[in-house]
């Protein structure tokens, strides 16, 4: 999957490890013949709303997978509301006006005064010091009991339960710098409980146990600071980017999350769940007609909207290198990032054959070299499509030091293959080893149903066509050498560069 | 011989079950409107008709499970070997590991691994090996039109693995550093250890790899091993993907001709004895603000009869966003990101029965005690029709997820193959789980949960924790300090033990003499740490303070403020500008033995009964000759004494310890040795980390003797 996280038991973004999945899902093509074969099972409409739907037929089993995604990531935030997007995604399971609740009109009454209390208790709260004691006992207790009032509406987890009985498999929703998505995995008999239950998640949301569920936001953030890898990434993004919200944590900053309101919640909602911000695939053993047919009845009733404006900001060039340590008890990792071009530049099929030849498996440049000969590195590689594809992103190399070697090693054998790479030709085997293990990539994807309604929302959105999924190859067929030594040459220079580490520091060695 | 053994599965997907409590209301006719989904009828799924897994015993007793796929070019197999590391002895774990890895990456007699890499990756396919806790395991995954070089590279590796040396020497690496960074995730900590718990510390289900255990395998243990269980009657393959079954068998039998089958006894996995009992655990981990909770006891196999209640169980008290754990401690507490239980059955062994949670430091007590309280409560009164409504209708409806793709099938089948049970055992299981009561799920939780008797364990501050941990119980601290290998001493005899002794008094003697060291009571050292870091040198000031035998204090000025270290008649702390802290047990370990080695304190206390020395031999060392010497104290500390063969004076010492990148070989280099008050002191030492500079000790002014303010020793 994309650089996102899991709903549960999966620290955000942090790993290094989850960093590298990405390879997988942007490294390409099939055979350009695939493409026929494709189109032919597959189904394109868009309702008048503006909400686009692509429908795979795959009839091997009678399950079907669904997959809504939603233009709006957390580069979508702006200072202030950093982790809303991610917050809003929790929220997107908290149910609607009839899911959830018992007395919709009664509950929103409720939560009405909730806000209001923690409202004041804001007002309160920025006076510092001279912040009323009593009053704030006092506010803490009326926002607490409007709480409690409220939750005696709930019907804990409706939605939840309902798609859980119903046997589905895989319900879950990733939030990353680009895009939320929704997915979920039912047998083929239960289509319409998904068109019912997705179309009411959009069209009737509401942000009930907010408060609740921003706590456990707070947990999530908790442990991303708690992993050594969550660390480094975030402060490495803030480095490597200092206007383009590429920089900011997916989940948001604590102070942001604490103060974040219902109503900021809401009118992001507004703002960027417009159904024409919605891209929806639905793959399996489903017939098109049905399912234009259910779309039509259950999403043609959200009532259309503009589509938001994508980010503006464009990360200024750097002006020399950036460097940033995190000093931890934990062992020893080296990131460099070299900021790029975004996935639609046409340079970005270079980088695919690029992160190939330096990065991907044993035979890869920097395997070979820094675990293999060097023994320098237990994990060395190279790869694009962090922190993102719709903007411009960076190319990642990233060394783990061997026991008993230094970040420092690793680096400098990074920076000479790099510097191969720039003054000798890459061999016309390594090239043409990787188009190849692109193709036989992009098959392997193809066998399941959740994985390729991921990739034709991610294709079909980012790039603008699903087809791209395919298309890329030609693009990737005409990489020449020439293009590599040109690509290392323009875009790997210590001017662009920005390096993480974690330096362990043990007292003792002071 | 081959053997067609067909099943045909039916599973039928039971709709009735699921409108039983909402209440249908039929809207047949008005198929334009949108529904609420109480209101809607699913069409029926049509039956599953399983495909026939085709099953062939080849000549030499291999075992194949075969299934077309033709959905894609491809084509993979997986096989399983009996065999796993609970069978690797316990001075040699990781010996199975690493033999299941270099069996891959060490290449055959014919190809180096290398090679295998590059003939693999030119056509974009895999094969990889590795030994697991109760299986061995290799893999191919190619293009359809590669698979006779995917077969012989399968074939090759499993037959004639040649054990090279340089890669085992890389694995060797690999699992050093996975060991060096065991302690750095918390999550990993608190698993590792409920699981040593639970199966005792010791048992091949928990015990994990040491240096010292790497350190004892040898190429031979490799071959050893594999020639002890790599048979083709030992192996099982399961294949999928497109091709011809008559055609691969063929295939495959001709990969593996020449590999004859022999009389191979795989004794059975080591039994579980567990006893119940309650402890409490706690593991120090300073630097997270999250508290890190598993609490729990033994489980069962999977061939308990009760397995199939216990499935219900699990899926109400800790399956999902549904069950009591997630709504109760996550959703309504709002305790946790994190929380999960699962009452875990093996195949061949019992799993663990665990509850935990990550959450803030401030709820760690309260956290135990709420998941305590779901686990009592599951034994305490039956659940309700409606939890066991969604936990057996959320089994049976996605259990056509069971059959979405076609190596899950045959892998499955062979899965069960593999551990000796039924083909339709999941079918069995199916069939049970729908007669699943709220009776039976109270019996197997009063049967097999013990809430009382819970093993719990803790990692985090518990200096930030809401309540100390004792008020679950008396509290047992869990020291999770990596042993470092230990310095490898020859067996000491009379003349290598009188000749160090001998040795370390001419050290004394050349470095002041016997009466001066005794006269000393303390001494300050003033000067500048270099150290070299990747961003270039740090140059830190640092005054140490001894006061002998036990008091060490090192001030360190850092750019972000003044650091303190105190080691203090065998306590250990931190003085930080934010205020003094406790430091981790592997620090408090090594401040002491610094306090040790120091070159002072050692000769003065070289008389002491406490201390064992021996006489190693001669050797170049700082561009002399020198004699050398080991010192170790009762501590089990170890330092290497490099002593000039001419004037005694130590050059160097050398000594296993932390490096920046965990436990390694250190040195000391000593030059620019003073005359201070009669005694030597080095006033130039440089510090050496696996033989490259960590760093270098410049000292501008020592004295002895002089007044101390002994309150820098008190604990603030």
């Amino acid at each position: 999957m994309k650089q996102t996280k899991r709903k549960q038991n999966m620290a955000v973004f942090g790993a290094v490890v989850l960093l590298l999945a990405m390879v997988a899902v942007l490294s390409g093509p099939a055979k350009a013949q695939d493409l026929s074969e494709f189109e032919k099972r597959i189904t394109v409409f868009t309702l008048d709303n503006g909400l686009k739907f692509i429908v795979l037929e795959r009839h091997e089993a009678p399950v079907v997978s669904f997959h809504t995604y939603a233009n709006v990531g957390s580069v979508d935030e702006v200072k202030g509301i950093t982790g809303l997007a991610h917050l809003f995604e929790h929220m997107a399971f908290k149910g609607t006006k009839t899911i959830g609740t018992q007395n919709y009109r009664a509950e929103a009454k409720a939560m009405t005064k909730e806000d209001k209390a923690f409202l004041a208790i804001k007002a309160e709260e920025r006076k510092g010091d001279k912040a009323d004691k009593e009053k704030l006992e006092e506010l803490q207790k009326r926002f607490e009991e409007a709480q409690k009032e409220a939750q005696e509406y709930l019907v804990h987890d409706e939605f939840e339960e309902i798609y859980s009985r119903n046997g589905a498999s895989g319900f879950n929703a990733y939030t990353s710098w680009d895009a939320t998505q929704y997915i979920v995995s039912l047998a083929s008999n239960k289509t319409e409980l998904w068109m019912s239950l997705e179309s009411d998640r959009f069209l009737n949301p509401v942000i009930r146990e907010f408060y609740k569920e921003r706590n456990v936001v707070m947990e999530e953030r908790r442990m991303m600071e708690n992993n050594p890898q969550g660390r480094l990434v975030e402060d490495f993004m803030a480095s490597a980017y200092k206007a383009h919200p590429y920089g900011e944590p997916i989940v948001g900053h604590m102070s942001d999350i604490q103060t974040i309101t219902r109503a900021e919640a809401e009118a992001f909602f507004k703002k960027y769940y417009g159904p024409g911000n919605l891209t929806i695939a639905i793959v399996g053993d489903v017939q098109p007609e049905e399912i234009e047919k259910m779309a039509r009845r259950y999403f043609g009733r959200v009532p259309g909207g503009p589509k938001p404006e994508p980010v503006e900001t464009v990360e200024p060039p750097q002006r020399g290198e950036r460097r940033v340590v995190v000093e931890d008890l934990s062992q020893p990792i080296v990131i460099i990032g070299y900021h790029k071009a975004n996935i639609n530049h046409p340079d970005n099929a270079v980088f695919d054959c690029l992160s190939d030849i330096v990065g991907t498996g044993r035979t890869s440049r920097l395997y070979k070299s820094l675990v293999k000969e060097k023994k320098i590195a237990i994990e060395a590689s190279g790869f694009q499509g962090m922190p993102g594809n719709k903007y411009a992103g960076l190319f990642l190399f990233y060394a783990v030091p061997a026991k008993g070697h230094t970040n420092q090693e690793c680096e400098e054998a990074i920076y000479a293959e790099i510097e191969k790479l720039k003054t000798e030709f890459v061999t016309p085997e390594e090239l043409k080893k990787s188009k190849t293990r692109i193709r036989a990539d992009i098959i392997r994807q193809l066998d399941s149903n959740d994985g390729l309604a991921a990739l034709l929302t991610f294709y079909d959105v980012v790039t603008g066509d699903w087809r791209n999924l395919f298309k890329q190859l030609d693009d990737i067929e005409k990489v020449i050498a020439d293009d590599v030594q040109r690509v290392a040459k323009e875009y790997f220079t210590s001017k662009n560069r920005t390096v993480g580490a974690i330096e362990t520091t043990t007292a003792e060695k002071l | 011989m081959r053997m067609k053994k067909s099943f045909l599965m039916m599973v039928l997907i039971f709709l009735s079950f699921e409108l039983c409590f909402f209440v249908p209301v039929c809207h047949g006719l008005n198929l334009g409107r949108q529904k609420s989904y109480k209101k809607l009828k699913f069409p029926a799924l049509g039956d599953i008709v399983v495909p026939d897994v085709e099953r062939v015993t080849l000549p030499n007793g291999m075992q194949l499970f075969l299934l077309e796929d033709h959905e894609l070019p491809l084509i993979s197999i997986s096989a399983r070997i009996r065999t796993g590391s609970v069978y690797e002895p316990a001075d040699k774990i990781g010996l199975a590991s690493i033999t299941g890895i270099v069996m891959r990456t060490g290449g055959t007699t014919s190809k180096t691994g290398d090679q295998i890499d590059e003939e693999l990756e030119q056509i974009a396919a895999s094969v990889e090996t590795g030994i697991g806790l109760n299986a061995g395991y290799a893999s191919v995954s190619v293009l359809k039109e590669d698979i006779d070089t995917g077969l012989a590279i399968l074939a090759d590796v499993l037959m004639n693995p040649a054990f090279r040396e340089d890669k085992i020497l890389l694995a060797k690496v690999q699992h050093r550093s996975a060991i060096a960074r065991r302690n750095d995730q918390v999550a990993q900590i608190a698993g590792r250890e409920f699981t040593k718990l639970i199966y005792g510390p010791d048992s091949a289900y928990a015990r994990h790899t040491e240096y010292a255990t790497i350190d004892n395998i040898s190429r031979d243990d490799l071959v050893a091993f594999h020639k002890k269980f790599y048979y083709p009657n030992n192996v099982m393959l399961a294949v999928c993907g497109d091709f011809d079954t008559k055609g691969i068998v063929e295939k495959i039998e001709k990969a593996f001709a020449d590999w004859e089958k022999t009389d191979v006894q795989v004794p059975a996995v080591p039994q579980v004895n567990y006893e119940f009992r309650s402890t409490v655990n706690q593991i120090h981990k300073d630097d997270i603000d999250q508290a890190c909770i598993r609490l729990g006891h033994i489980g069962c196999l999977m061939n308990d009869p009760d397995y199939f209640a216990l499935i219900v169980m699990n899926r109400i008290l800790g399956g999902g966003f549904t069950s009591r754990l997630f709504r109760n401690v996550r959703s309504r507490e709002g305790l946790a990101y994190s929380v999960f239980g699962n009452y875990s059955a093996d195949f061949d062994h019992p799993g663990v029965f665990y509850v935990g949670c990550q959450t803030k430091s401030q709820s760690t007590v309260h956290a135990a005690r709420a998941m305590v309280e779901e686990v009592k409560k599951m034994t305490e009164e039956e659940v309700t029709d409606e939890e066991l409504a969604i936990a057996k209708e959320a089994y049976l409806n996605s259990f056509v997820f069971n059959f979405d793709s076609k190596g899950k099938i045959v892998n499955r089948l062979l899965g069960y193959e593999y551990f000796g049970y039924p083909p339709d055992f999941l079918q069995k299981t199916k069939t049970n789980v729908e007669k699943v009561t709220k009776a039976d799920v109270l019996r197997v939780a009063r049967k097999h949960l013990q809430p009382d008797k819970v093993q719990i364990v803790a990692v985090g501050r518990p200096q930030d924790f809401d309540e100390p941990l004792s008020v679950l119980g008396a509290v047992t601290e869990i020291d999770i300090t990596i042993p470092t290998p230990k310095e490898e001493l020859p067996a000491a005899t009379d003349e290598t033990i009188t000749r160090g002794r001998e040795l370390l008094a001419k050290a004394v003697t050349a470095c002041g003499g016997a009466e001066a060291f005794a006269a000393i009571n303390n001494y300050v050292i003033k000067g500048d740490i270099t150290m070299t870091t990747p961003q270039g040198d740090m140059q830190v000031p640092v005054i140490t303070t001894f006061i002998l035998p036990d008091k060490l204090q090192q001030v360190l000025d850092l750019p972000m403020g003044q650091l303190k270290q105190v080691v203090s008649q065998g306590e250990v702390w931190m003085v930080t500008p934010q205020g003094s802290m406790d430091v981790p047990e592997s620090q408090r370990k090594e401040m002491k033995a610094r306090l040790f080695r120091d070159f002072v304190n050692l000769l003065r206390m070289s008389d002491s009964k406490e201390l064992s020395v021996q006489y190693l031999g001669k050797e170049q060392a700082a561009g002399a000759e020198a004699e050398i010497i080991s010192v170790t104290d009762a501590n089990d500390n170890t330092v290497k004494l490099f002593l000039d063969a001419k004037t005694f004076i130590p050059l160097k010492q050398a000594y296993k310890g932390m490096t920046m990148a965990g436990p390694g070989e250190l040195e000391e280099i000593y030059s620019d040795v003073r005359d201070i008050s009669g005694i030597k002191v080095p006033f130039s030492t440089l510090v050496n980390a696996n033989g490259s500079k960590q760093g270098e000790l410049k000292v501008s002014d020592a004295k002895f003797n002089t007044e101390i303010d002994l309150s820098i020793f008190q604990k603030q």
